[in-house]
């Protein structure tokens, strides 16, 4: 198994902006301790953010940005930035 | 699938109050929202599930107890969301969890808390190391703490964390 220990948090918004009722947004840390049996980090933590907007009917569109400063796979990874968009489509 | 009825804090807190309804308490969308990274190669969900039995108890509108045991083959690397039938080969996963939810002042501000154990039985090996089992514990909430517009919508800000820890690990 890789994680031994694991602290995660996170707060989210519901319609905050103004004429965006079912917008959401959100912020999160995940913190995991990591088994060094197989090579990796001591442990590693990861960052994301996201604002989930409605576009029409029962679809919405979901940037994300996520930062891990501390990559586990290998102590020699630099950090790391990722930028994500998902279509979601309810029906 | 133990990683929707178990540890699952993005789970909204059903609530009668539309004012106070939400989809999910998060839309982030890294792994460890959906499965807890200490429990990665030890209970099943996507995209390994695996066959089981769930028992649920709700002893009063606001609690509940779960508990479940499944195959627990996944530990020793068999990819049991391929297999059509149990593989039962002496791994077996067990878990169980207690949870109590609220609504907190004149605002009614739902949130809830959750605690679960959980245990894998068989032998298990890692890199120069090889055990009996392997056990944990867990611990999530969530609390909405503030309504921009009380009674009215359910626009404002809630909060969430999850925390565990493993016992030993191969």
């Amino acid at each position: 198994m890789i994680a031994n220990r694991y602290f995660g948090l996170g707060f989210t918004g519901f319609g905050l902006v103004p004429d965006r009722s079912v917008d959401s947004m959100g912020v999160g840390l995940a913190w995991s301790w990591l088994n060094r049996r197989y090579g990796f980090r001591s442990n590693e933590a990861m960052l994301q953010a996201y604002y989930q907007a409605h576009l029409i009917g029962t679809s919405f569109l979901e940037p994300v940005i996520s930062y891990i400063p501390n990559p586990g796979d290998s102590p020699r990874i630099q950090a790391a930035v990722a930028m994500t968009a998902q279509l979601t489509i309810l029906f | 699938m133990p990683t929707i009825d178990f540890n699952n804090v993005s789970r909204p807190i059903a609530v009668s109050d539309e004012s106070l309804t939400i989809p999910s308490v998060t839309g982030l969308i890294y792994t460890p929202i959906f499965k807890n990274p200490t429990l990665i190669g030890a209970a099943p969900g996507y995209y390994n599930s695996a066959y089981g039995i769930t028992a649920n108890v709700a002893p009063t509108p606001n609690s509940y107890f779960t508990c479940a045991i499944y195959d627990g083959a996944l530990a020793t690397g068999v990819q049991t969301g391929l297999a059509a039938t149990p593989v039962f080969n002496g791994h077996y996963f067990m878990i169980s969890e207690a949870g109590h939810a609220w609504l907190l002042g004149r605002e009614a501000m739902p949130g809830k808390v959750a605690v679960g154990g959980w245990a894998q039985t068989g032998t298990l090996e890692g890199p120069g190391v090889k055990q009996n089992g392997s056990q944990g514990l867990y611990t999530f909430g969530s609390q909405r703490i503030w309504l921009r517009h009380p009674g009215i919508d359910n626009s404002g800000v809630s909060g969430f964390s999850s925390s565990v820890s493993m016992t030993r690990i191969p």
